[in-house]
């Protein structure tokens, strides 16, 4: 048996140190990086339970800011299709001659910021308002017409995007402090302040997705602290036969990546879901107001960054507890 | 192989370890270390696997010396060293395979060298056939055997074994150290901590005994 081992043996040395030098660091980099990578892997799914449990934590840190962030690109394609709605109604004094009205519109017509004015007189306003109502008792209750003359000034384009909606309204006092105008109504005023609002909601959402980003980072940081401490004597036996720090770190990594993706991927599926049972109330309240709205949902490149955001960010966690873990149970 | 210059081991609780301690073992040699519990056997054999540093004093192992392996390189050191424990330091949830391989993927060897080398590091300890199975099937005896190979696997040129018969009824033991014996004699040098006086006479090889932290006269 002796004599038989001593061949072996002296068989095989050179062979070994062949071997050892034919790999380059590359590729034993990448070798131990797939045996940890599909390793971590299977570990994970040995304990379903625990592993789902966490991943649907992280998963709904990801989903909650994410269903905010379709709410409100959505709520802004709504205000997209309301730009036809831009007009100002100007309101001038009934008694005003025509000739006044013309000068008034030219006036207004030659500012920079003006596409288009049109004059609606007060005989026209109350010839329509007839024809729309059955009302002539009321007029001939009345008598004289009490209806102003009516500027529709249409704004030019620039004016309706900019978003600080500062132009639109300094063309409004301008009107406003014209002579003889008596009111000048926004029809899309509310459009303008819809639009704040939805900016303010936007500014709360990115608040609360650092915020939850943050707890999904614990979140991950401290299963991978537990991890660690449930693997303490395999860590041990691992530096004990001369793995480095980073091969006795790096399953651990890969475990927060894994978390990290298997979260985001339960996140968008919580999201299809979501989205899709409310679609149909949507649409049906949709057909209500716009002919044309469809309820908008994640997109590729959203798709995308969800997944690569969640995953690298859970990497980042479990660096930052496998580090600290790992320097405690350092035993040279 | 080894050899230690005036080493001086104490402990942060106050607990002296080893004290000016001179010794050396040369290349192919296979020396048992002995003494009485808490005379330094332990300590000595950290040492040499850079779990412990002396506190003072040189030793060095295979010309080199250790108080220069800073820690980055500590792993790469104990690579080229082949570690046996009294517990044997199983993963018990790992196969018998993955257990005596693990060197070897941590040195980053191909799956078909880890293969090969894995199963004949097995079938030196005679163990081929229980290759897929847990370590927790196994008898004791065997276990340490599975122990065994993993130290060998990566071809170390020293063998450091702490208690290895320490839990192996006398036979068992017997069989253990003919193992090691057999390592020895295909050049592998191995230093054995063991408290089992009357096992080490009969393997008629050279002593090294420890008494109260300093070397014993033989």
């Amino acid at each position: 048996m002796a004599r038989q081992i001593k061949k072996k043996t002296t068989r095989k040395k050179p062979k070994s140190t062949n071997t050892t030098t034919s790999t380059s660091p590359f590729k034993l980099a990448l070798s131990q990086h797939g045996f940890h990578f599909v390793d971590s892997l299977k570990g994970l799914i040995k304990e379903p339970v625990s592993t789902l449990m966490t991943a649907f934590v992280i998963a709904i840190a990801l989903a909650l800011p994410t269903c905010l962030y379709l709410l409100i690109s959505n709520a802004q394609g709504l205000t997209e299709r309301w730009e036809t709605t831009h007009d100002i109604n100007v309101f001038v004094e009934g008694s005003l001659s025509t000739s006044k009205l013309e000068a008034l519109q030219d006036k207004i017509s030659q500012r920079e910021d003006v596409q288009l004015v049109r004059i609606i007189s007060s005989q026209q306003a109350l010839d329509e308002l007839k024809q729309e109502i059955q009302m002539q008792m009321i007029s001939e209750a009345i008598g004289s017409n009490p209806l102003p003359h009516t500027l529709i000034v249409s704004p030019k384009n620039k004016i309706i995007n900019d978003k600080t909606n500062s132009a639109i309204q300094k063309l409004n006092q301008d009107l406003a402090a014209l002579p003889s105008v008596s009111s000048v109504q926004l029809d899309a005023e509310w459009v303008l302040k819809f639009r704040s609002v939805v900016d303010l909601l936007k500014r709360c959402v990115y608040l609360l997705a650092a915020l939850l980003s943050l707890g999904m980072l614990l979140v991950v940081s401290n299963t991978i602290r537990l991890h660690v401490q449930q693997k303490q004597n395999e860590i041990e036996v691992k530096k004990l036969v001369g793995a480095s720090d980073d091969f006795v770190r790096r399953p651990f990594l890969y475990i927060g990546f894994w978390y990290g993706f298997l979260g985001s991927i339960i996140a968008l599926i919580l999201v299809s879901i979501l989205l899709l049972s409310i679609s149909g109330p949507a649409t049906k309240l949709s057909e209500l107001y716009l002919s044309s709205f469809e309820l908008r949902g994640l997109g590729l490149s959203d798709t995308l960054f969800l997944i690569l955001f969640a995953s690298i960010l859970s990497l980042v966690g479990a660096w930052i507890a496998a580090q600290r873990a790992l320097l405690k149970i350092d035993i040279s | 192989m080894i050899r230690f210059d005036n080493v001086s081991k104490s402990y942060p609780n106050g607990h002296q370890a080893l004290t000016n301690l001179n010794l050396s073992v040369p290349k192919g040699e296979m020396v048992f270390l002995t003494g009485h519990s808490g005379a330094g056997k332990s300590t000595l054999l950290k040492l040499i696997a850079l779990i412990e540093r002396p506190t003072r004093g040189q030793l060095f192992v295979n010309g080199r010396n250790l108080n220069s392996v800073d820690r980055s390189l500590v792993s790469y050191y104990r690579q080229h060293l082949g570690m046996v424990f009294q517990d044997n330091r199983l993963l018990q949830n790992q196969t018998v395979f993955d257990n005596v391989a693990l060197p070897l993927v941590i040195k980053g060897l191909s799956k078909r060298d880890i293969k090969k080398r894995t199963e004949a590091a097995l079938d030196q300890v005679e163990l081929l056939s229980k290759i897929n199975l847990l370590p927790g099937s196994l008898s004791s005896g065997e276990q340490q055997r599975v122990g065994i190979a993993r130290a060998i696997v990566s071809k170390p040129m020293l063998l450091i074994a702490d208690e290895p018969t320490g839990n192996l009824d006398p036979d068992l033991s017997w069989d253990i150290l003919q193992l090691f014996k057999r390592f020895n004699e295909v050049g592998v040098t191995v230093l054995i901590a063991t408290h089992d006086l009357s096992l080490v006479k009969q393997m008629d090889q050279p002593i090294i005994t420890l008494d109260h932290s300093r070397l014993a006269e033989a």
